[in-house]
């Protein structure tokens, strides 16, 4: 890796930590400072005196702004996230669950979705303003034009209502009992559970590789190595997957990232659909329940995949196309 | 009206401008009626427009009206000519809510595109023109703001402030800029090294003529690719937001009443209560997706490009 490159990545990496803590000091104001927020009942009624005294030594909310913000900061960096008010456990041990179960089903679909998507793309590519072309694009388009809570509202209607295939919401049978942490995950339950979002979830997120990579794809079989290979006698099959195909999939791989980031923050509507246990729905919970230790985390942890997302995007498509130092 | 008729006197090159104009125009239209997915789109929009403006004409009932026959709510009916699209839960007319919903969907979409064009446009255009220190720190911004996780703080902002339609848009505006102002300005800086800038700016032409004269023009297709998008995107999270219960509470959009097709149960029966509001999402995002691509067909014919 050459010293412009390294220069670049590091800049990103600047970048990425200075949005972190905007992040997190949007957050500490949007907690603390507008109307409406959780703190105005920071310390549940419920609690003795004793653990007021004790939550609000803890957040020093008794100091002024700027120590709060100070002590704020010190417990992020230490990752002390405090004490969910609702559960009355650590806020770390609750997350953990939660971000594995959000990773099950929203990278898993990701990763599925680029897998699948970049067939569908250099296909439709292949076929360019055929009918096959022209409706396979229609209906990509259509996939990502409907809302995705929609199509997963569809899919219970049908395949768990209608037909009674599959279960309509959740992440285990109410009689399931795991015999392990990990068992739970790789228990027949679990992937009943999983096929109706997982399938969902992946169309959705089909379009954005699939019609990436037919744009690119139609701008690759336009150069002239692909028409020199043509002459060269190669067959159709080998020209598209194996030379074109690899040209036009690197800039597929930067977006798979950014999509990933993204869907991370778009995992709180579809795990209210489908009732499942991850980050996205807890962030959610936490807030309308004003639980705000466990509100704020959960909301930075999904900021820094994202953000970390963005960095690891940028850090790719660096490798790959080493001009992008360049043109910054 | 030819140009010859018109009342003002025109000097020779005002009338030849004109002339371009009107031609340029047709032929775009020409194109634009070429394309089979263009009309429809076109057609699709036209068709909730119009559903919108005539609401209050074309809704038989209140959307909040409570059907109530001899004591009996009349709760969760199959579509009859009496309800088309049958009753929700609350024995409300689904058809009324429908049609009054296209209203929301389509004023989000407008307003927040609008908006989001014009501090977009603004800050890639000045960005991109100027350089230097002011895109540096503009940039900044925006790649800030790309890394703030918009979908939750959208969320978050919309709670804290209060469901209102205002506030959806504020919200959606204050995060959705910033892809705007990035495509805009990395398109100014190729253009401000153009021949034809160099070449008014050597005439002595202001910064601001050759803004609105030179540049300007030459980002419209751009614009209008990115602002069709937006308009799409906009809608969808609208949608999203009201399913997720934080949809404006004074009036009635379709991710209302999806929300309230899942939150009842009703999911379980009622597919005449599910249907149309996400069939209706689903084709006015797409219209909007099909016009930003008859923008790029026509602006650069040979690309058959499909952008998201």
């Amino acid at each position: 890796m050459n010293q412009e490159r390294l220069r670049y990545l590091l800049k990103r990496a600047g970048l990425s930590l200075f949005s972190l803590w905007v992040v997190a000091t949007a957050l500490f104001f949007a907690f603390r400072l507008l109307p409406g927020n959780p703190t105005t009942s920071v310390i549940a009624p419920q609690m003795s005196a004793s653990a007021r005294a004790e939550l609000a030594s803890q957040y020093g909310l008794n100091e002024p702004l700027s120590v709060q913000y100070l002590l704020y900061m010190k417990n992020l960096l230490t990752g002390n996230l405090g004490v969910s008010f609702q559960f009355n456990q650590p806020v770390s041990s609750l997350i953990v669950p939660k971000l594995i179960n959000t990773l099950a089903l929203t990278a898993t679909a990701v990763i599925l979705a680029y897998i699948i998507g970049s067939f569908v793309g250099a296909y439709l590519a292949s076929r360019r303003d055929s009918s096959v072309d022209i409706y396979g694009t229609a209906l990509v388009l259509t996939m990502y034009a409907a809302p995705v809570f929609w199509t997963g509202l569809l899919a219970i209607m049908v395949f768990s209502f209608r037909l009674d295939w599959l279960p309509s919401g959740g992440i285990h049978s109410v009689t399931f009992v795991a015999d392990s942490f990990w068992g739970g995950y790789l228990s027949v339950d679990f992937l009943e559970h999983l096929v109706l979002p997982l399938i969902v979830t992946t169309l959705y997120f089909l379009s954005v590789p699939a019609l990436t990579m037919r744009n690119n794809m139609i701008d690759t079989l336009d150069e002239d190595f692909i028409q020199l290979s043509r002459a060269a006698g190669l067959s159709d099959f080998s020209i598209l997957y194996r030379h074109a195909a690899r040209n036009a999939l690197l800039p597929v791989l930067h977006y798979a990232a950014v999509s990933l980031g993204f869907a991370f923050g778009g995992s709180v509507v579809i795990e209210t659909v489908f009732s499942w246990p991850g980050l996205g729905q807890m962030m959610f919970n936490a807030t309308l329940a004003q639980d705000f230790p466990l509100a704020q985390s959960t909301f930075f942890l999904l900021a820094a995949l994202i953000i970390f997302m963005n960095f690891l995007a940028d850090a790719l498509s660096v490798y790959v196309d080493p001009r992008t130092s360049a043109t910054e | 009206m030819s140009s010859d008729t018109l009342p003002i006197e025109l000097s020779q090159t005002r009338r030849a401008t004109l002339r371009r104009y009107r031609r340029v125009a047709s032929d775009v239209f020409a194109a634009f009626r070429a394309q089979r997915s263009a009309v429809l789109a076109a057609g699709v929009l036209g068709f909730f427009v119009f559903l919108g403006v005539f609401a209050p004409l074309i809704a038989p009932y209140d959307p909040n009206r409570e059907f109530v026959i001899a004591g009996q709510a009349q709760r969760l009916l199959e579509p009859s000519l009496k309800h088309p699209f049958g009753t929700t839960a609350l024995s409300r007319d689904v058809f009324s809510q429908w049609v009054y919903g296209s209203r929301v969907s389509l004023i989000i979409g407008l307003v927040s595109g609008l908006a989001v064009t014009a501090i977009g446009t603004t800050v890639g255009v000045v960005a991109g023109y100027y350089k230097g220190n002011v895109d540096l720190v503009l940039m900044r911004i925006v790649d800030i703001m790309y890394g703030v996780p918009a979908t939750p703080f959208i969320l978050l902002l919309v709670l804290f402030f209060g469901t209102s339609l205002t506030n959806i848009v504020l919200a959606m505006v204050f995060f959705l800029w910033r892809t705007m102002a990035r495509v805009v300005r990395s398109e100014t800086l190729s253009l401000a090294e153009r021949p034809f800038v160099k070449a008014a700016r050597a005439t002595g032409a202001s910064d601001v003529r050759i803004i609105t004269v030179h540049i300007l023009p030459n980002l419209l297709p751009l614009i209008m690719i990115e602002t069709t998008i937006i308009i799409a995107f906009s809608i969808t999270l609208e949608a999203g937001i009201s399913f997720l219960g934080l949809g404006a509470t004074d009036v009635t959009s379709w991710g209302t009443m999806l929300e309230l097709t899942f939150s009842s149960g009703a999911i379980r029966s009622a597919w005449w209560w599910v249907l149309p509001p996400g069939i209706s999402i689903t084709l006015l995002v797409l219209a909007f997706f099909y016009l930003s691509r008859v923008v790029e067909q026509i602006s650069s014919p040979d690309t058959g490009r499909f952008e998201l």
